[in-house]
């Protein structure tokens, strides 16, 4: 095993390095992440938004000391986006400084296709990253591609190599760690799903929550974190638009703590409403709801009741 | 312990998790690499090999406890298939397939005109007269019904010429295809600059009509029969269906020239015809028997009903939702929006609001019109 692959020498090991960079992880997800590496298999994730899927890849790369690379997805993605491109500006330049040099036409030619003039876009930039360090390429949001993408990562994921036509094939040395995020806006094929390893992640229950609250936001008050993820899942279980995941609440706890507030009270959530409820119906609906009548059910057992239903 | 695997991959398909053959294999390196002694690594292991869709994961943790939590003996002398079968009709856990098979117990539901259906007529010819001249739908001339063709072409041509996010190439256009044009410029020895273009590709959609014959819709159904054949002219790849309390699929009846004798097989074909809606197990049907063939990110499906649902809201809306995850878009089209005093209240519909890309009237031609005009800026 090489080097880079010692921080998941068992899973105990992978969960504590993890929880030392603030990722707390039930036991089943670090198994699946575990597994991904063991494999060789990109890692899917699937889940709400705001439950920690884009951080776990930041994470991964921090403890494999390895470069993130991001390769964020939206229709039309297409290959001078995501693998390649060709300098045309350079290459433009480097023609009239060679014409100026007396240089053969054809030479020319050969020059401006050369590595040099290529712009590297992130998946080729993933399998090129040389040995020993290993890339960590998250490819994110993989839903909001198009069917023409998903074919190509097919074969980008299952061969790792990449061929130009005026250099040749690259090949990866190493293949990097990957890891794909989908909101599930859309279903994905599932020639694709089957070369991955899958783990739906869930929104945590209250325990798991304070405990990521106290890694994410240092100095923030047990009192504080406790009331702050109670109300979370109690908001969780209203009738909203958009439910308000892990990072919201992590926002929000970074946000009272620069407001200096030490407990949460009606007015605080008020005003402070718009870290965690990001439509205004959503905000319209629990301001007319009353936060000062429905605060105490939210702290309250009730609560602790609506995690445990969770 | 193979063997073992083997089985329990068995058990998994029979419960409608897709499980293939590679998938066995990647759980058979994955515990390798694990102690199988831990039950909550073996438990992740075969689920993050073997599942990959979130809805797979309620009935992949019922046959996991049933198939790894029993005691052997008890396995052996677990449910038989009838009995098992049976177990999956239950109702609470009547899965998309087990609402497909028991179609005689369907046609119970045949009782016609709910209360909420009726109210629903009301409100339609309330609505006609109040159109201020606008005919309904279910009332056109020999002039109209031109005219009505002439619309629907629009419609089809808004809908199916979209410009897509890819480019192809093209001798003029919006886009410098800089790849293109170094290539040729290559070859002349960059004696005069000659550029080359793209453009965004055309993309081909594919139509699925889904169109509501219950009884509160039986004003229009038959012009909207007549719409979906109009569609069809256009667009021969076009799919249609109709439902009430389960769906039947009409494409194969669309092919023949004899409008009136294909429409009558419809209605012959078509079991609660004029009866109560179930929209969301109608929808259901589609998805778990069409929705692998028929639907793609080409896909647009257009939804003919006006939402009155006697069905399980919850049933649509998580139905709905998986329709439009594998669709590119859903566009309900509702004869009832037409009434000035209508709102979308009924549970049904707002179910599926928030997952329909347009929720448009289609109750006389004027709104047909704006249909198409409104798809077309899209």
């Amino acid at each position: 095993m090489s080097q880079s692959r010692m921080p998941f020498a068992s899973i105990e090991k992978l969960t504590e390095n993890f929880a030392a960079e603030g990722y707390l992880m039930d036991r089943s997800l670090a198994t699946t992440v575990f597994l991904s590496n063991a494999l060789e298999k990109p890692l899917f994730l699937e889940g709400e938004p705001g439950v920690g899927k884009t951080e776990l890849a930041k994470v991964l790369a921090k403890i494999l000391d390895a470069e993130l690379i991001r390769l964020q997805c939206y229709e039309g993605l297409d290959t001078s986006s995501a693998l390649y491109e060709w300098n045309y500006a350079k290459q433009m330049l480097e023609i009239r400084l060679e014409e100026a040099r007396g240089i053969d036409k054809q030479q020319i030619g050969a020059n401006i296709f050369s590595k040099e003039f290529l712009l590297e876009r992130p998946l080729l930039k993933a399998i090129q990253v040389a040995p020993p360090s290993r890339a960590v390429l998250l490819i994110d949001e993989v839903d909001r591609s198009d069917e023409e993408f998903e074919a190509f990562l097919l074969e980008v994921l299952s061969e790792f190599q990449i061929s130009i036509p005026e250099i040749g094939t690259l090949r990866a040395s190493q293949p990097p760690f990957v890891v794909l995020t989908s909101n599930r806006t859309r279903d994905l094929h599932d020639a694709l799903k089957r070369r991955c390893l899958y783990h739906w992640i869930d929104y945590p229950d209250v325990e798991k929550e304070i405990g990521i609250v106290m890694a994410q936001v240092p100095g923030i008050d047990k009192r504080l974190a406790e009331q702050l993820c109670r109300f979370m899942q109690w908001i969780r279980t209203c009738e909203l638009y958009k439910l308000p995941g892990v990072a919201e609440t992590v926002d929000w706890a970074k946000a009272l703590i620069s407001l200096g507030a030490t407990e949460l009270d009606a007015d605080t959530v008020d005003a402070t409403l718009g870290c965690i409820l990001k439509f205004k119906g959503d905000l319209d609906m629990l301001r007319q709801a009353d936060i000062a009548a429905s605060l105490p059910e939210a702290l309250g057992t009730r609560g602790n009741v609506a995690a445990a239903q969770r | 312990m193979l063997q073992h695997l083997v089985t329990f991959g068995h058990r998994l398909r029979e419960g409608g998790v897709a499980v293939n053959p590679a998938r066995i294999a990647n759980l058979c390196r994955a515990i390798d690499h694990i102690d199988i002694g831990i039950q909550e690594d073996f438990h992740a292991a075969t689920r993050a090999t073997l599942v990959s869709n979130s809805e797979d994961l309620a009935p992949f943790e019922r046959i996991f406890a049933e198939y790894w939590l029993t005691s052997p003996e008890q396995r052996q002398a677990g449910p038989t298939p009838e009995h098992r079968r049976g177990q999956e009709a239950a109702p609470d856990e009547r899965d998309t397939r087990g609402a497909g098979r028991d179609l005689v117990l369907l046609t119970d539901a045949d009782e016609c005109s709910e209360p909420s259906e009726a109210e629903a007529m009301d409100a339609i010819s309330y609505s006609h007269h109040q159109a201020l001249g606008k005919k309904d739908l279910g009332s056109l001339d020999e002039e109209e019904v031109v005219e009505a063709r002439r619309l629907i072409q629009d419609l089809v041509k808004a809908l199916m010429n979209r410009p897509g996010r890819r480019h192809r190439a093209a001798q003029r256009g919006n886009f410098i295809d800089f790849r293109r044009s170094f290539r040729h410029n290559l070859s002349q020895g960059f004696e005069a600059l000659e550029l080359r273009y793209r453009r965004p590709r055309i993309k081909k959609l594919k139509l699925i009509v889904l169109c509501d014959v219950s009884g509160s819709m039986a004003r229009y159904s038959g012009f909207l029969l007549d719409f979906i054949y109009a569609l069809r002219h256009e667009l021969p790849s076009t799919e249609a269906a109709v439902f009430s309390t389960h769906l039947t699929p009409i494409t194969s009846y669309l092919r023949t020239r004899d409008i009136a004798r294909s429409l009558q097989q419809v209605a012959d074909q078509a079991t609660g015809w004029g009866g109560g809606t179930d929209i969301g197990r109608s929808l259901a049907e589609f998805n778990s028997r069409y929705g692998q063939s028929m639907l793609s990110s080409r896909a647009v499906v257009v939804i003919l009903s006006d939402g009155w649902d006697r069905g399980d809201a919850r049933a649509m809306r998580t139905e709905i939702a998986q329709l439009r995850r594998r669709a590119h878009q859903i566009i309900w089209l509702n004869p009832l929006l037409g009434g000035k005093d209508y709102q979308p209240l009924c549970r049904g519909i707002r179910a599926a609001l928030p997952h329909l890309d347009h929720f448009l009237p289609a109750h006389n031609l004027a709104s047909l019109a704006d249909v198409a005009a409104l798809l077309r800026t899209a």
